[in-house]
């Protein structure tokens, strides 16, 4: 048997058989040990011979950049997808993942980013709906409660258990999303860029919840973005490059510069008010040589229940932010604005032009554009090229008299995936098979169709790494510097102070601050959003 | 940088696609065509006679017509169909054979008119209204057979014998007008569908309705317009039916609608929307009149016929069902369903015997 890598196994590497590892017990005390991970899609290498030791008690972040392989990586351990070559090790036994199932079974339990939640059914049921607690197929209310409470307090959650879900704030529901793997005694949890849609105190209180399962003895694998995250909760970081692994450290010896460095491969610029460059603009119009109309004018905007009396500006070449909590009305004012939303009184200007939009269409003959904030369900049709959805917006763009244009079409993508440097195998590719940045740099591709006088960002940044993001803000800040004005929303108080020029801070659907980015900080903006 | 990278792969990935089941996918249900025509001709001589094939064609030239708006209506998405295809056609015959007194071009507008109205209603209240598609489509069927039978006081209405709608009946270079007009209808559409804007929209809004609002799409509009081109769809297919047989019958049409639905998802548009073609879909009508010929030619009792057609139906669906990767898996996933079918077929017989 030692000699298993001769003949009789053609197919095994020459040197040590993998398995010999496990029999001398070399990964003792982990909970999950991968080693030799690879995992090929059509076209693309996904995972590159993988290691990596996870230990019980301890939170463990996988960090990269989209399409590094984190996905790919959390998904292998869960059971949704099975690995080409390498193997998977739970306690310390060789196991053959093949379905979420099996996983669950071994107490592996994945918290995906998108909430898979049943909104209008009750918390009790939304956390038992793996496994509902039932005597002869009957469901009973005392069962539920009894299986539900424990969890709930858990949690730290004072709610109803038989409240409906969707009566709950994200935040609420996200707790209730982890709770689901408590209630199945998960002793492995992977957490999906758990914070995205999070309001500050509700991270602080996700984290408690973590701290204290952790605790308990349960490993926690975190796949996220925010470095923040990194450096609050997790114990160790590994860090991923095109689906090979750079580092794996303590978190305390990786500074955030190290893991962006581990991530891009290369020290990235940080995105600071210089490089921006618009001075020479500013300087014209603020100092009143050139008079020109404000591009965007709302003035005393309200639509009842979600947000009231908005008034405020975008100057020619000026950035402004939007901060504030999930649910404080942002997005409904930017969707009010385009067109999306109805609004009930104000009046929206555009170049000092009076204008009543009642939908996007009316927006963009306006001269609006927005950037909606969930590119997969608002921005792109999956199914769709690359080509086909950049024009999406603007097809007179790539038509004449209602008939398109191959040939228009066909140069209008490559000029775009060009200036934007969209990473694909081509025009012609279903833009759904894209990283989540380059989707994103295709739903912003409509910015570019025209000039347009006023451009709306919604959370531009979202799920979308280091490197793209730069990109991004640098796309942006053309946008601006061409004279346009710009309103970007976003729920990363560094990406406001980064790009903005002003911030406008907005708490229960009403505007309570306006903040030159120059004199900003994160706590001045926080305070104001939260009181 | 990714520029260059863009331009050649295109063509290299169509040739390595070439023999993939996505290939056989995308290449839509012909082979399944050219498989029924040389099972056709193997099972019967008469089948590939001039006659027979101009007999099937003439006949699939109305479940024809109706199954191309039916596709504009289901790639539009949005749980889109449309139910009352068959009952509108009955009606919009009746209609036009009211409208005889004033000539051909009063029965054309006649049934044209009342397949665009119906339609306009139906978007009317999917559209607008944001009603459910199968629910207010299921209402207008209901009201447009009432209307139908109420109009003609339940009797078929004959025209005229020297009606100049029966040129819609004649032959061009040996050609029934019914298939010029229906191959006419198919080219239009395929073409608008493909090379118009309005055409990809359609299928922007099919993929994705709510990603087509934010773009400035005019969501409404196209609803509504698909459900005008169904409605319109069906005029043109009460015209042919009736040229045929002389006749405005108020039982028209009674289950085209669902043969017609029947031929759009053979064809290769689900009803989910978002993707398929005309072109597609022309060719889902063939297979499925060319099978009921088929049988037909076979001597096949009818009701075993229909049976034959619901299963193919099926079985086309679960080979055609996008997410599965291969055939194979396909093949496995069906299994069950397989053994369910097998189960009530020898119930039958032995209930039967």
């Amino acid at each position: 048997m030692k000699k298993s890598w001769l003949p009789i196994h053609g197919s095994a590497p020459l040197g040590k058989h993998p398995d010999s590892e496990a029999r001398n017990g070399t990964f003792d005390g982990t909970v999950v040990a991968l080693r030799g991970i690879s995992k090929t899609y059509p076209g693309v290498q996904a995972l590159t011979s993988v290691d990596l030791d996870i230990f019980p008690g301890t939170v463990h972040a996988i960090s990269g950049e989209n399409g590094a392989g984190k996905s790919t990586l959390s998904k292998v351990i869960c059971g949704l997808e099975q690995p080409d070559a390498g193997e998977v090790y739970i306690d310390n036994k060789r196991v053959h993942l093949t379905s979420p199932q099996d996983a669950r079974l071994l107490g592996v339990s994945a918290v995906p980013q998108e909430l898979s939640l049943v909104p209008h059914m009750s918390v009790a049921e939304n956390l038992c709906v793996a496994a509902f607690p039932a005597r002869s197929g009957m469901v009973s209310r005392n069962a539920l409660r009894a299986k539900a409470q424990p969890v709930l307090d858990s949690l730290g959650l004072s709610i109803d258990p038989f409240s409906e879900l969707s009566e709950h704030s994200p935040g609420i529901q996200q707790l209730v999303m982890i709770g689901r793997s408590f209630v199945g005694k998960a002793r492995i949890i992977i957490l999906d860029e758990p914070t995205a849609a999070l309001t500050e105190p509700e991270v602080a209180h996700l984290f408690e919840v973590v701290e204290k399962a952790k605790d308990a003895g349960t490993a926690f694998i975190l796949v996220s973005h925010r470095l923040q995250d990194l450096s609050r909760i997790a114990d160790t970081v590994t860090v991923l490059r095109d689906g090979v692994k750079i580092v794996t450290k303590p978190m305390s010896e990786m500074s955030h510069d190290d893991i962006v460095k581990a991530m891009v491969g290369r020290p990235v610029e940080r995105f600071t008010h210089e490089i921006q460059n618009r001075a020479g603009i500013d300087f014209e119009v603020k100092s009143g040589q050139i008079k020109m109309p404000p591009r965007l004018s709302v003035k005393n905007l309200s639509s009842p229940g979600k947000f009231e009396d908005i008034s405020f500006e975008l100057n020619p070449g000026e950035i402004v932010g939007m901060g504030g909590l999930l649910g404080a009305g942002r997005s409904e004012v930017a969707r009010a604005i385009f067109g999306v939303d109805n609004y009930d009184s104000g009046t929206v200007e555009v170049n000092g032009v009076p204008h009543r939009i009642r939908n996007p269409r009316e927006a963009f003959r306006a001269g609006i554009v927005m950037v909606p904030e969930e590119r997969k369900s608002q921005g792109l049709v999956l199914d769709m090229t690359i080509e086909e959805n950049f024009a999406l917006s603007q097809p007179e763009v790539i038509s004449k008299g209602g008939w398109l244009s191959r040939t228009r079409s066909a140069q209008l993508a490559r000029d775009l995936i060009g200036k934007l440097s969209v990473k694909a195998a081509g025009a012609g590719v279903p833009v759904g098979t894209l990283s989540g940045g380059n989707q994103q740099k295709v739903v912003i591709a409509r910015c570019f169709l025209n000039d347009f006088p006023v451009y709306i960002f919604d959370e531009p940044t979202r799920g979308v790494d280091v490197n793209a993001k730069f990109q991004i803000y640098r796309l942006i800040n053309g946008l601006a510097k061409g004279g346009a004005g710009v309103l970007v929303i976003s729920s990363e108080l560094s990406e406001l102070l980064a790009i903005a020029d002003r911030i406008l801070v907005m708490r229960d659907g009403r505007l309570v601050d306006d903040i030159p980015a120059m004199g900003a900080t994160e706590e001045r903006i926080l305070s104001s959003a939260m009181v | 940088m990714s520029t260059e990278v863009a331009t050649p792969t295109p063509q290299k990935q169509n040739l390595r696609r070439e023999w993939t089941p996505a290939a056989l996918r995308k290449a839509g249900a012909l082979p399944a065509l050219v498989v029924v025509l040389i099972l056709g001709s193997a099972l019967s001589p008469f089948f590939m006679t001039i006659d027979n094939i101009r007999n099937v064609l003439g006949l699939a030239s109305i479940i024809g017509l109706l199954a191309v708006g039916q596709g504009f209506v289901i790639i539009a998405g949005g749980a889109g169909i449309d139910l009352s295809i068959g009952a509108t056609l009955a009606l919009a015959a009746i209609v036009g054979a009211k409208m005889a007194p004033y000539g051909p071009v009063g029965v054309i507008l006649g049934a044209l008119f009342t397949g665009l109205f119906v339609g306009t209603i139906n978007g009317l209240g999917i559209a607008f209204g944001r009603l459910q598609p199968f629910i207010i489509t299921l209402g207008t069927m209901t009201i447009a057979t009432g209307a139908a039978f109420f109009l003609s006081g339940s009797n078929p209405i004959r025209l005229r014998g020297d009606n100049a709608l029966k040129w819609l009946s004649t032959e061009v270079f040996g050609i029934p007008v019914p298939v010029i007009v229906f191959v006419l209808t198919v080219a239009i559409a395929q073409i608008v569908l493909s090379k118009t804007v309005f055409g990809r929209q359609i299928y922007v809004l099919g993929g994705n309705e709510e990603a087509a609002h934010f773009a400035g799409i005019p969501v409404v509009r196209h609803r509504m317009t698909v459900y005008m081109i169904s409605g319109l769809c069906a005029g043109m297919g009460a015209l042919v039916l009736m040229s045929r047989l002389q006749t405005a019958d108020p039982a028209y049409g009674h289950g085209y609608e669902l043969a017609a639905i029947a031929a759009v998802v053979v064809g290769g548009a689900p009803l989910t929307g978002g993707v398929g073609t005309i072109r597609g879909v022309a060719v889902g009508v063939l297979i499925i009149q060319f099978i009921t010929n088929i049988l037909d030619l076979l001597n096949v009792n009818p009701y075993i016929q229909a049976m034959v057609q619901g299963l193919i139906l099926i079985a086309v669906v679960a080979l055609n069902r996008r997410g599965s990767a291969t055939s194979v898996q396909a093949l496995k996933r069906s299994v069950p369903l397989i053994c369910g079918l097998a189960l009530g077929a020898i119930l039958l017989f032995g209930l039967q015997h």
